[in-house]
């Protein structure tokens, strides 16, 4: 086998190709290896707006050693690499900017150990909310479940800070690891949390303190750093009582003081902060049809809550209770029910809601859905006038207003997200739909709403507004740990 | 977008549909269960050996991102069409799934890209024989040799046995004649029935399936028949859904599974039974009767009905139950991955604890019965004809 060092300018690019080729197939087999057009044209886009980009070669590896083998023959021909998961991808941050290995980690797909002491589950990429949530339904403890398709990566939306139904507790997904196995574009393996200190023994990943925690080396650098192997998140005990409340409300300013207020109390779950036009969506009205009504309730809260007994489920409503009176002093017309009303109302999809994980059906059979998904303050103004002008220029671009917000933890943020869907058979749809995300970026920006899960196009934005240090440190780090810049190039604004 | 759509391409009717799918994924594990769904995903793993991704592949050709291949080939074929997908599938294009995968095969056979060419030879035969076994017509009832089947011209209820219950696997046809002479029923069999066409409509190879559609029709018609009984699973999805997609002139005519037909005699009480003693049976539902139509319960009515008889699923049941490998012409096409695909059904059933195991379909029987043979497997394979004859009178 010829050895290609460095990006070798005198060997012709078919040569270099096969190369890379032969090394590949050294390292994951036959089997597991692809070059075919068809293979690499569903690696080349997602069911978001952005632009598409044609890998070179896709892998499956099965082992962490076969992952160090890749990377280090990457770094050795600087040939650029992206970790890919489940399919199931959003924000274009799979979609191999500029070129190179897809490495597909569904194979590795392992519930490695669950440690039922220490409340955490060892996991390896592949394995998804759906399976984590099979293996979690024969113990007496839960995870939390994001608004998406059963059949998404943990691991994925952990480091992607993920939110979910229990973020109003917990907060984004990242806060519950415990530690990583990774793999550092030299090939090099590295362990993050206790684990660092006792990795073979699964038993001691309990924590990522006391020390200094390096785990932010990966988490929403969307693997720009590394591929991340094993992760070890945390698992809650399951309640045995759960039930949901919904409040209709009118007044957008009042409904989220009453969010704000409830938050407050710290007696629930999740809660979420939708527009009339998400649970139609999610009810099953096509695509384009899903409107608000004059006279209709304007705002929809979903209050999830559990309890350990009788009389604390019953104290638990009674403050809920409390809550709502008030908001019905300024918002009269405001009404609170239960999930089997809106189920009569709305049709059965709509209690898929409280099934986390699920497949929202309506939301994801037009080809294209999206979101302009951020993290922002939780202070009124800045929540109400961010409502206001991202309906103004979804109105504007005739798209449906589909709000889905939730505060989170403790409601010391919030998730402030438009759930966006789109016909990629449409002529111009697409096109129409990166207009909208640009100018819906821009203006919730400076009302200081920070996207995650960031589009490319949007990081790079975000690097020319940020202040020049941080953007230094930023390069600083990804440099050093990826020199020859391999790892899923061009994220982050970051050649 | 450029699509590149020709009236020709059989794809094009499902455009709207093919657009519908994000590859969210949720085809690929049984829903909300999260057992695999997908044989040839569980298989292959690449994005586009699943649902999903093949859907994507019909995207890709219609908007001319990429070509007819060999490789196209090999992926849209690799596929029992077991219609796992469209169960698991909550968008709205679900039901269309195996018929995308099914107009993908046949493009790619107009297109000189297919079938694959173990399954090229169905064609050849039933040209020629009017089976795909390359059997001679003449010998379509041979299997009846020994038996009393009714000699008359004309009969309300014709057993339209099969191709692979009259050539491959003979005891469906024998045992089945026999129960329907024990019961008394009034039924003819013919010597100039054609094959009904599944494993071509199946493998894209649509040219000859008019002519045979006609041909059966014309003599169901020409022997007076009301009610066409069956006792495979292929003959009756094919009878009974494609049928009706390539003529209007099916005059009311009856399509019954051999299941459907002994309930009506369990629901009347007319079976009688031999005494027996206590056996532990599982049922594999086959899926061009289960999800391809929707007769889940009659076979275990049957079964319920048979003194002794403890029935005992397997935990991939009814709607969500592991294909057997055999349909979509991937017994023809992918040999061993068939048998890869059966076995893990064998080995799920002897979890169980099953004593033997059934089914409804003599496709399934050949490959099921496959796996038992390689895997060394002690479980016994009865179909539920053969089950069902030895215990009444």
């Amino acid at each position: 086998m010829k050895k290609l060092v460095g990006c070798d300018k005198l060997l012709e690019s078919s040569e270099k190709h096969d190369i890379i080729k032969e090394s590949l197939i050294k390292i994951v087999g036959e089997q597991w290896y692809s070059d075919f057009p068809e293979e690499l044209l569903i690696y080349s886009y997602d069911m978001t707006e952005n632009d598409p980009s044609l890998p070179e070669f896709v892998v499956m590896p099965r082992t962490s050693e076969e992952i160090q083998k890749i990377l280090k023959f990457a770094n050795e021909t600087k040939t650029p690499v992206v970790p890919f998961i489940s399919g199931n991808n959003v924000g274009g941050l799979t979609i191999p900017l500029k070129g190179g290995i897809v490495v597909d980690l569904k194979r590795m797909d392992s519930i490695l150990h669950f440690n039922e002491d220490d409340m955490y589950v060892i996991i390896e990429p592949g394995v998804t909310f759906g399976h984590l949530h099979a293996f979690l339904e024969k113990t007496n403890y839960r995870y939390c479940y994001p608004f998406a398709p059963p059949f998404t990566s943990v691991i994925a939306n952990a480091l992607l800070d993920g939110l979910n139904n229990l973020s109003l507790r917990h907060g984004s997904m990242n806060e519950w690891i415990n530690g990583i196995e990774a793999i550092l574009p030299n090939g090099d393996l590295v362990k993050i949390g206790t684990c660092c200190a006792w990795g073979d023994n699964y038993d001691l990943w309990w924590s990522r303190n006391p020390m200094p925690d390096l785990l932010g080396l990966f988490t929403s650098w969307q693997g720009m750093t590394g591929i991340v192997t094993k992760m070890a998140v945390q698992v809650w005990p399951r309640r045995p009582i759960r039930d949901w409340r919904i409040v209709l409300s009118f007044n957008v300013e009042e409904t989220y003081k009453f969010v704000k207020t409830l938050t407050h109390l710290e007696i629930l779950n999740d809660i979420l902060f939708m527009s009339i036009e998400t649970v139609k969506m999610i009810a099953g009205v096509p695509y384009g049809k899903a409107k608000y009504l004059e006279g209709e309730p304007r705002w929809v809260c979903l209050l999830d809550f559990s309890a350990n007994t009788k009389l604390e489920y019953e104290a638990k409503l009674d403050m809920i209770n409390t809550a709502f009176k008030k908001l019905k002093e300024v918002d009269p017309k405001a009404n609170m029910t239960n999930l089997d009303v809106m189920e009569k109302f709305y049709g059965k999809k709509v209690g898929d809601i409280k099934n986390l994980p699920v497949t929202i059906g309506p939301m994801l059979e037009y080809g294209g859905l999206t979101w302009m998904g951020t993290y922002m303050t939780t202070k009124t103004e800045a929540v109400v006038n961010g409502i206001k002008t991202a309906f103004d220029l979804i109105d504007k671009y005739r798209f449906e207003k589909c709000l889905y917000s939730r505060s989170m933890k403790g409601h010391h943020y919030f998730a402030f997200r438009f759930l966006l869907r789109f016909s990629k058979l449409q002529e111009g749809e697409t096109e129409r739909m990166q207009k909208l995300q640009e100018e819906l970026f821009n203006s919730l920006f400076e009302l200081g709403a920070f996207p995650y899960k960031t589009p490319a196009r949007f990081a790079k934005q975000i690097l020319k507004r940020a202040d020049p240090n941080w953007v230094n440190l930023l390069k600083t780090i990804k440099s050093t740990i990826d020199p020859n810049g391999i790892m899923n190039p061009g994220r982050w604004g970051l050649e | 977008m450029g699509l590149r759509m020709s009236e020709t391409e059989a794809i094009n009717k499902y455009v709207e549909e093919i657009y519908c799918c994000t590859r969210c994924g949720t085809c690929k594990y049984i829903y909300q269960v999260y057992d695999p769904s997908c044989p040839a995903g569980v298989k292959f793993r690449f994005e586009t050996f699943y649902p999903s991704g093949k859907i994507h592949i019909a995207r890709g050709l219609i908007e001319g991102k990429i070509e007819w291949s060999e490789r196209i080939r090999d992926i849209i074929f690799a596929c029992p069409t077991c219609a796992n997908c469209t169960i698991q599938c909550q968008s709205r294009h679900h039901a269309q799934i195996v018929e995308i995968i099914e107009a993908l095969r046949a493009d790619a056979v107009s297109k000189g890209f297919g079938p694959l060419p173990n399954q090229k030879a169905f064609a050849d035969s039933v040209k020629k024989e009017h089976n795909p076994y390359k059997e001679k017509h003449s010998d379509r009832i041979k299997w009846a040799k020994n038996l009393a089947i009714p000699q008359k011209d004309k009969a309300e209820i014709l057993y339209f046995v099969g191709c692979t219950s009259s050539y491959r696997q003979q005891s469906l046809a024998q045992k089945t004649v026999e129960i329907l002479n024990k019961l008394g029923v009034d039924y003819i069999v013919s010597s100039d029935e054609w094959c009904c066409g599944s494993p071509l409509i199946r493998t894209g190879q649509l040219e000859q399936v008019s002519q045979l559609i006609n041909h059966n029709l014309d003599l169901i018609k020409s022997l007076g028949v009301k009610t066409v009984i069956t006792s495979c699973a292929g003959c009756y999805r094919t009878l009974k859904m494609d049928y009706p997609k390539y003529t209007d002139k099916l005059d009311g005519i009856e399509f019954l599974h051999i299941t459907e037909f002994l309930q009506q005699f369990i629901s009347k009480k007319k079976l009688k039974f031999k005494k027996g003693k206590e056996f532990k049976v599982t049922y594999h539902d086959p899926c061009h009767l289960g999800r391809h139509s929707n007769i889940y319960e009659e076979p275990r009515a049957v079964l319920n009905a048979i003194p002794g008889l403890k029935l005992i699923e397997m935990p991939r049941n009814r709607e969500n139950a592991w294909c057997c490998g055999a349909g979509g012409g991937v017994k023809a096409g992918y040999k061993e991955w068939a048998v890869e695909i059966a076995s893990d059904r064998i080995h799920e059933a002897e979890q169980i604890n099953a004593e033997i195991l059934t089914s409804a379909c003599p496709f399934c029987k050949t490959n099921l019965q496959d796996a038992i043979n390689e895997t060394n497997s002690n479980i016994k394979f009865m179909d539920i004809v053969e089950l069902l004859n030895e215990v009444i009178i």
